[in-house]
């Protein structure tokens, strides 16, 4: 209760929806605020969207889930407080954004570690899930399920195209983590991390020379507008978890735990499909567009992969000196 | 109530001079950040995020300061009309407004540093706890409430506290603070 009141004093949080949210469980309705940050037009969106509309025909209408895109509950830092102090019930993380806190989460982004589609497929049923499952538990939040959200990234920029290793020197380029972004300096690239609702307007200003999402994404942040090359690369994979809190999952009811699941597993499956088919017409979209895309051989993969993975590695080890070499084991044994 | 009042200021200037180091660093390394940047085209992330912190630090830290100096934006039409009797009251109520704020952002923070260790928040920059940085906040909001709460003492007990306004300052020169 003392938690309770410490947080209405904090004006930024939304305690007229917190007061909607307690009379809707007492009429015996769950609702569940989620919070993300891609757009409406962005394909795991979508996959939210459809998630929601399950869990309530699933539910019976016992739980409700409202979905707030493109950070209007909370912005992506504030996204896993929020959830753990119960401010809002779910929100999603991009597994690399849990950064410092659960290093091990970076393994599926480690450059062309993990992006093979059979893996992928086997992932949601893995003990590598399970284990960054059990990761998650212990930083007070409840992982709930893991969409598939890219494993096709695309390399933007204005001036020339970033074909050769070489064409990463000097460049200013969109960081990832700390992590990742070793892999990028390794190649004579200055990462700069940028959130990614911030990329589009960093790469239109001059503040960054280059870009760095997946494909999809260049698509829906309309990264068209401001770049004319993109050289797509298996270059890493992200998964989006989403993630509840605890308190408030524990006290539904085991039918409406069992309705969010269901629809939670269906949505992991459809995240699948609909990832990879909107990559591969953001290809064609992105070509529409005007953009020049450059596909990058087997050559290519393997002189950037030789370079930018080893000390992605090394720092990850030094990182997750526990944890990780579990993780990246689970991971290559699928 | 000399001793009291005394400790408090000298607390609340070390808290203003920590502030003041936190300001000239914040310049020196956005500078720094700026040509690292646009002259030799190699961005310091992590600057981005010192500044950020380096300017919560000099916020909270020298508040104290600010209210011990009376000088936060205030409106003194009515204080100024109303007597002395009543303008103390109102000189009271002002420093246990501040107390009140204070107090509350005292407990929140020491309520998100808790959860932050709870957690194991950690930042951006490798090795640096979130808690670190979210500690600034009930240190400073706690030197606040000492400051405003000695404030309101001295004036309950009859005394004029130090750099208490006496309405016969000059008018600041800038513009800003003239409201003009």
């Amino acid at each position: 209760m003392r938690r309770r009141s410490l947080l209405a004093a904090v004006p930024a949080l939304p305690l007229a929806l917190t007061v909607g949210a307690r009379a809707a469980v007492a009429q015996g309705v769950a609702t569940m605020r989620l919070s993300h940050q891609y757009p409406p037009s962005h394909h795991i969106s979508r996959v939210l969207e459809g998630f929601a509309a399950d869990v309530t025909a699933r539910s019976n209408g016992s739980v409700v889930v409202q979905i707030f895109p493109a950070e209007q509950l909370a912005r992506v830092s504030e996204n896993f407080p929020g959830v753990a102090r119960g401010a809002f019930e779910a929100a999603v993380a991009t597994n690399f954004t849990w950064g410092n806190t659960i290093p091990e989460m970076s393994a599926p982004t480690i450059p062309y570690l993990f992006t093979a589609l059979g893996p992928i497929e086997k992932f949601s049923g893995s003990e590598a899930r399970r284990f960054l499952d059990a990761a998650t538990s212990r930083r007070a939040v409840r992982s709930l399920g893991w969409l598939f959200t890219t494993r096709s990234s695309i390399f933007t920029s204005q001036r020339r195209p970033i074909v050769e290793l070489a064409d990463f020197r000097g460049l200013k380029i969109r960081g990832i983590n700390t992590l990742i972004d070793s892999g990028l300096t390794a190649a004579g690239a200055a990462p700069a991390a940028t959130p990614a609702p911030e990329v589009t307007a960093a790469l239109q200003s001059g503040v960054l020379d280059a870009g760095l999402t997946d494909v999809s994404a260049a698509v829906s942040r309309r990264f068209y507008e401001v770049q004319r090359f993109g050289t797509v690369a298996p270059f890493f994979a992200v998964f989006t978890q989403v993630y509840v809190n605890p308190r408030w999952y524990e006290a539904l009811r085991p039918e409406q735990r069992a309705a969010i699941e269901a629809a939670m597993a269906r949505a992991e499956t459809d995240a699948i499909g609909v990832t990879e088919a909107t990559a591969a017409a953001a290809l064609v979209e992105l070509r529409a567009r005007g953009m020049t895309i450059h596909e990058q051989t087997p050559a290519e993969t393997a002189a950037w992969r030789e370079v930018m993975q080893p000390p992605v590695l090394a720092n990850f080890a030094r990182q997750a000196p526990e944890g990780g070499p579990r993780i990246l084991e689970l991971l290559r044994a699928l | 109530m000399k001793i009291l009042a005394g400790a408090v200021a000298w607390l609340s200037r070390i808290a203003g001079a920590v502030g003041s180091v936190a300001t000239v660093t914040c310049l020196v390394l956005i500078g720094w950040s700026v040509v690292a940047r646009y002259v030799f085209g190699a961005p310091q992330g992590w600057i981005d995020k010192v500044a950020g912190w380096l300017v919560v630090m000099l916020v909270l830290l020298a508040a104290p300061e600010a209210q011990r100096r009376f000088e936060h934006i205030g409106v003194d039409i009515a204080v100024a009309r109303i007597g002395p009797a009543w303008a103390r009251a109102a000189r009271i109520l002002g420093a246990l407004s501040v107390c009140a704020v204070a107090a509350i952002l005292v407990f929140a923070g020491l309520e998100a540093v808790a959860f932050s260790r709870m957690v194991g928040l950690m930042t951006d920059i490798e090795g640096v706890p979130e808690w670190w940085i979210q500690a600034i906040l009930p240190v400073g909001a706690a030197v606040l409430f000492l400051v405003a709460a000695v404030q309101a003492l001295v004036l309950a007990m009859g005394g004029t506290p130090d750099y208490l306004p006496t309405g016969n300052e000059e008018l600041p020169r800038d513009t800003l603070a003239r409201g003009e």
